[in-house]
């Protein structure tokens, strides 16, 4: 089942990149090497361009949601993982860092390298996340961590081998295939 | 309270020979279950709609008289062996009650488990049988909580002992949802 | 499940006169009588690690302070802590709030399971306090056996053979005479008293959560606290037989013993949430379900009282079978129903109720339910003597029941 559809028009998927076909992505997203986008996804590039670096992985049912007013992208850098409906409508996000599952970031925030959002905590419109910081428990307390975040690698090599032999994939819609 | 009944429309659910009945037309896309090969559902169990089942990962055994209502995801999770790192399969036991718009990442949800809506159930966590899970709780991955059990809060601790009857109740409950749960053209049942 | 078929709404009368649900009590064959968890007594089974699930005796327990060697918990969030390996070395980790044992002065263990738990200060000080104790304790007792062994008789001779056990009295004797002495150590009162105000300074307190996990931690960085064990109940009657137990092991949920209530008396549920409105004509459908392994025979007489709902229905008796029952397959047996029983089905029986209500908040509807007793409901004594011969008459056995209508 390794069919491959291309993809509506504005969005670039690296060669390398499985973006499983039932995600959904609309309006201008360029998604990096090595990514991993599971099916029912939701990347809306709304009023601003969303450019995911390489080797992240977006579970189901995230959302990643460009809302800012002036037009400006959405960075996202390498090595990032959105669990499960999350939702991220933050201004740039660094490197390495762990979205819980149903974690909320709301506009304009900006989230530095190594970072862990807990399981439904949120980070507020505005707010930065300082590098190594760690969000958990019920009431959103944060602390920065001494040790880094332990890589996705193994996560992506797995997913790569599972994910293409059950599911369609997306290719981009420009260039190579 | 004598559960009452729900009806569905026929053609939104697929009825198996097993009499397991899982809905087919959902709301947020069209097809949430992959993987429909590494699903293995025991029989009289009830999916409804939008609940995504990722078969495609790794195995998930579901076992008999289950519900797993409205907009739950049953996910597995990585397993970090140092050799070889899988996806641990999902199992869960018969007479489970999963309520709606949960987040399942258990490795194992014993028989006779009541998840309460809106929890999350965190990476390779266990659950043994007749425990509740009170509703909007989050398990800590790696979990490990003994038969009895009720579990709530964030992180989930366990804040109370469940009734020593509760298999029975579970048994009861699940199977009037499973008898009460009926198409909604058929000729409506006197009193039930 | 209590909150799927909400069995809390309705309440059984103990023979304690307490009031609780079905799932809740239990039913002893000896005082046939109902019994809850307040006038039955419950005793420690079996003491056990929440997390690894292994059991230990109630004397291993207490040696290790009823806590887990092998499993620890964050100090700083309670969540268990995962062992992670460097070098050949263990550190734990915590994947809530990410804090390693790195962060304390404790370096990575060799073993797992052996993380040092977090010392108490005053421990050695304690410990010769309580020798001081137990030494003057022996003094006294000293005291006390000298008195005692003062009328028995003392012969020096019998020194190689103690045939009369003489020689022990003797030296239990002479013992008594050795002076012990105890040298407590003083307390000098230190003026002025040392409390300082440390706890004005600025820098991070531990909450209260964490003090309380972990109390010896003091202003020193927390160390992974141990979890505690957990115990399992088996619940006794007043007349010292046991209601239930469970089988051995930690994980099960097979009874070697299980007198639930709801395996002798019918349950009693509400059917459909009654719709009332003040004045009369409402009606509240109720089911009774037989969940025993024999056929019931019961009457249901609604009480009308004070403080209880105004109830036009008359005496209803059922005769309910149970659920693999097929006698009644053959249709040979004829039941004639009362007008008030609606529907039934197998071992279910649905019942309307006329209630009539005067004020805008329901008052709770209150049953009185009268059960035959047969033989699966006594024990019947292993010997046939003169005086417990079973008599001829049933015996009955009268359960109030109290429904709540209105979820206030």
């Amino acid at each position: 089942m390794t069919a491959s559809a291309p993809a509506a028009e504005g969005i670039t998927i690296a060669p390398t990149a499985i973006v499983c076909r039932d995600a959904i992505l609309e309006g201008n997203v360029t998604i990096g090497d090595n990514c991993i986008i599971h099916p029912l996804a939701i990347i809306r590039a709304k009023s601003g361009p969303i450019l995911i670096g390489a080797n992240n992985i977006v579970e189901e049912r995230a959302i990643i949601e460009n809302r800012n007013t002036d037009g400006k992208p959405m960075v996202i850098g390498d090595g990032n993982t959105f669990e499960v409906q999350s939702q991220c409508r933050a201004l740039c996000i660094g490197r390495n860092n762990v979205m819980g599952v149903r974690s909320e970031l709301e506009d304009g925030c900006v989230v530095l390298d190594d970072c862990t959002l807990g399981v439904g905590c949120r980070v507020v419109a505005g707010q930065t996340l300082d590098v190594r910081s760690v969000v958990f428990g019920s009431d959103s307390v944060h602390r920065i961590a001494a040790d880094g975040v332990l890589a996705n690698t193994t996560q992506l090599e797995l997913l790569r081998v599972l994910l293409p032999s059950y599911h369609y994939l997306q290719k981009s819609s420009t260039g190579a295939k | 309270m004598d559960l009452p009944v729900v009806t569905y429309e026929k053609e939104e659910y697929v009825e198996t020979a097993s009499g397991n009945k899982i809905c087919k037309k959902n709301t947020i896309a069209s097809n949430t279950i992959f993987g429909t090969q590494n699903i293995i559902i025991s029989g009289k169990t009830i999916i409804q709609k939008d609940v995504i089942l990722r078969g495609d990962l790794a195995v998930i055994r579901i076992g008999r008289y289950c519900i797993v209502q409205r907009g739950t995801i049953i996910r597995p999770s990585l397993k970090q062996f140092v050799r070889k790192p899988t996806m641990f399969p999902v199992t869960i036991g018969d007479s489970v009650f999963v309520e709606e718009e949960c987040v399942i990442n258990a490795a194992y949800i014993g028989s006779f488990v009541h998840v309460g809506a809106r929890s999350v159930l965190g990476r390779a966590c266990t659950i043994k049988e007749c425990c509740r899970v009170l509703p909007d709780s989050v398990v800590s991955a790696d979990a490990v909580f003994p038969p009895f059990s009720t579990i709530g809060g964030n992180p989930a601790r366990i804040v109370g002992q469940e009734p020593e009857c509760t298999e029975n109740l579970m048994v009861e409950a699940t199977t009037m949802y499973y008898d009460n749960f009926v198409p909604s053209n058929l000729p409506k049942a006197s009193f039930a | 499940m209590a909150t799927l078929l909400q069995s809390r709404l309705v309440k059984y009368k103990c023979s304690c006169d307490e009031w609780s649900a079905l799932s809740d009590l239990f039913y002893c064959k000896h005082c046939r009588a109902l019994k809850c968890r307040g006038c039955s007594s419950n005793e420690i089974d079996m003491l056990f690690c929440p997390s690894c699930l292994e059991n230990s005796s109630v004397t291993e327990a207490r040696l290790k302070k009823y806590r887990c060697m092998s499993c620890n918990e964050c100090p700083k969030c309670g969540r268990l802590l995962a062992v992670r390996t460097a070098n050949e070395k263990f550190y734990l980790v915590c994947i809530g709030c990410r804090w390693t044992t790195r962060e304390t002065d404790t370096p990575d263990q060799q073993a797992s399971s052996q993380w040092p738990m977090q010392e108490n200060p005053y421990e050695e000080e304690i410990q010769n306090v309580i020798e001081k104790m137990r030494g003057l304790a022996n003094i006294e007792k000293a005291q006390r056996d000298q008195r005692d062994l003062k009328k028995r008789p003392m012969n020096s001779g019998y020194r190689l053979t103690d045939k009369f056990g003489l020689q022990q009295m003797y030296e239990r004797r002479r013992k008594t005479f050795e002076k012990a002495t105890v040298d407590v150590p003083v307390h000098e009162p230190v003026d002025p008293t040392p409390f300082s105000l440390d706890f004005l300074s600025a820098k991070p307190r531990p909450t209260l959560d964490q003090i309380m996990r972990q109390p010896l931690a003091g202003d020193q960085p927390p160390k992974p606290v141990h979890v505690a064990l957990k115990s399992r109940k088996s619940i006794r009657c007043s007349c010292q037989h046991t209601l239930v137990k469970l089988e051995y092991g930690p994980s099960t949920i097979k009874y070697k013993l299980n007198m639930f209530a709801r395996n002798f008396i019918p349950e009693v549920r509400l059917s459909r949430t009654p719709n009332l409105k003040a004045g009369n004509e409402n009606w509240v459908m109720i089911s009774l379900t037989n969940h025993t392994s024999c056929k019931l025979d019961l009457t249901l007489t609604p009480e009308s009282g004070e403080g209880l709902m105004n109830c036009s229905t008359g005496e209803i008796a059922l005769n309910l079978p149970f659920a693999e029952d097929s006698s009644d397959l053959l249709g040979t047996e004829k039941r004639s129903d009362n007008e008030a029983v609606v529907f039934r089905q197998r071992h279910r029986v649905g019942i309307r109720l006329d209630v009539s209500q005067v004020a805008e908040d329901a008052p709770p509807l209150g049953l009185m339910m009268n059960l035959r007793l047969d033989d699966s409901f006594i024990q019947t004594p292993l010997t046939k003597n003169e005086e417990t011969k079973p008599s001829d008459e049933p015996q009955w056995l009268a359960i109030p029941v109290r429904l709540t209508l209105q979820d206030s």
